[in-house]
């Protein structure tokens, strides 16, 4: 196995009584699409925020290419948060202005290329937009940098058919090109399943599941049967 | 002083009217109402001080008295800087960007300072036009009426620059315990900047000389020095605000969906 870029050992985060992440043991290998999958709630976020360095876990550690992470490591992560909007008055050109000015690694081109290929108008301003086309315009603004690592939580969330297809062509599209570290967590795994090669399936702040998604796939079937199986299993316990 | 070009072109950013959600959701027929109502408070504000004029009842320094509205300006314009991350749910995006804290919120203090100061120079400038005006049109106001005014807003404007340092930061670090883990003691704060505020304000009534004109600012610095040494601890305890708002900021932020876990305001 390649050398993790991302461990987490024993990571507790609790927001007032409600546990978010409970003893949290999970390492993130180098240069796979890794899918972070569980119920709503199950933690995936907090997961997301510790990396990001938003959030300091009350125990254990979290460590992003051996460091701590914060907004020194961000420089090599990019980061789309969860329910994230942008501001209305800003065009998607000015908001990739934005990138290029304050995200290390942000490729213009590259995100014109994917906004041309997910059918979003440079000059439209954000607000004029439906939701799915400034999810669309944020995703870009993450997987137009050339940073080892790019964190997408819930970029399907709240999202029409139409503009899920167009986000998941563009990935598919972009990972083709680029030797990146990939996590991508949805609740939702119906559209996406085939874009994981790892799977780190979570519940209740827990890492239930981890490992390669074929070894998944051939112990259990689809990940929507792995899905189904292993919550119905944690709700019986 | 931060020379880094992209911490400059941060507070650029930070200037720009960038929209609101909340607002944006307003229709073009609530936009346009707003807009109404200010030009007919402004309309009304111009008639009733060009009738004072007129009638030659006008102390022309008395226009500086709207600057008892600047303090709350300036604490709101520090609190609204970082409430609109919240309020537009870009909160992740900003705390996500790979700088320093203190980057984060000084460029916000700096952009919200930029702020109020276009306000009030823009405030100065029309009322001296004004004044200008007056002098040239009405019988009962000469030149000297001008220049004592001038004089005045000088004062005016000596005092609300020695003040808006702390006013700005207390505003901002209004803003950052309301989303952060220092929630609990929000509404304490909120309270005693408020109050605070409420009887500095009353004591700026003892500093105004019998003709309305502040007596304080450039007067006492040139003579008895009081004020020096109150704006620079003032001025100490912003710069001490400003690095406890990075400090709150950096992994304390509370996220939405767990704001309803901590206490409420």
């Amino acid at each position: 196995m390649t050398e993790p870029v991302i461990t987490f050992e024993r990571v507790t985060k609790r927001y007032g009584k409600k546990l978010a992440l409970d003893g949290l043991d999970v390492a993130i290998p180098a240069g796979r699409i890794v899918g972070i999958l569980g119920p709503n709630g199950c933690g995936k976020s907090s997961l997301f925020r510790a990396a990001a360095g938003l959030i300091r876990p009350d125990e254990g550690n979290v460590r992003v290419f051996g460091r701590e992470p914060g907004w020194q490591t961000n420089r090599d992560v990019a980061y789309l948060p969860d329910r994230a909007r942008w501001y209305p008055n800003l065009t998607v050109a000015q908001t990739f202005d934005w990138g290029q000015t304050f995200l290390p690694g942000f490729d213009r081109e590259e995100a014109e290329r994917l906004a041309a290929a997910m059918e979003i108008d440079p000059d439209m301003k954000i607000g004029g937009m439906s939701r799915g086309q400034e999810a669309r315009a944020l995703l870009i603004l993450c997987i137009a940098r050339d940073v080892p690592v790019v964190m997408l939580d819930e970029p399907f969330a709240g999202i029409d058919v139409v503009s899920r297809e167009a986000i998941i062509a563009g990935l598919i599209e972009h990972l083709e090109e680029r030797n990146q570290t990939m996590l991508i967590s949805t609740h939702d795994i119906r559209e996406v399943e085939g874009l994981f090669d790892y799977t780190v399936m979570m519940d209740r702040g827990r890492a239930i599941w981890t490992g390669d998604t074929e070894r998944l796939r051939a112990e259990y079937g689809s990940l929507h049967d792995v899905f189904r199986l292993l919550y119905r299993k944690e709700w019986k316990r | 002083m931060i020379r880094s070009r992209t911490f400059w072109a941060l507070v650029r950013h930070e200037y720009r009217k960038k929209g609101n959600w909340r607002r944006s959701g307003l229709s073009a027929l609530s936009k346009w109402w707003g807009a109404v109502y200010l030009v007919l408070i402004a309309a009304a504000l111009i008639i009733a001080t060009t009738y004072f004029a007129v009638n030659g009842w006008l102390m022309l320094e008395q226009m500086w008295y709207v600057a008892f509205g600047a303090p709350y300006m300036m604490l709101f314009a520090g609190h609204g800087m970082i409430k609109r991350e919240w309020e537009n749910d870009s909160y992740g995006w900003w705390l996500a960007l790979p700088y320093p804290r203190t980057w984060l919120v000084v460029a916000k203090w700096i952009a919200g300072w930029l702020r109020v100061a276009t306000v009030i120079v823009a405030f100065a400038v029309l009322a001296i036009l004004y004044a200008v005006l007056v002098a040239v049109c009405l019988p009962h106001y000469t030149w000297a009426d001008v220049g004592r005014f001038l004089a005045v807003s000088g004062d005016w404007l000596a005092l609300l620059a020695g003040v808006s340092p702390i006013l700005l930061s207390m505003g901002q670090i209004l803003a950052t315990s309301a989303f952060t883990a220092a929630r609990p003691v929000s509404p304490l704060l909120w309270v005693l900047f408020l109050s605070g505020m409420g009887v500095l304000q009353g004591q700026l009534g003892n500093w105004l000389g019998e003709d309305g004109q502040l007596v304080t600012a450039v007067d006492r610095i040139v003579s008895g020095w009081q004020w020096i040494p109150a704006i620079a601890v003032s001025w100490l305890a912003a710069g001490c605000l400003v690095r406890l708002s990075a400090f709150l900021i950096e992994k304390n932020w509370i996220f939405k969906e767990e704001a309803t876990l901590w206490p409420r305001r």
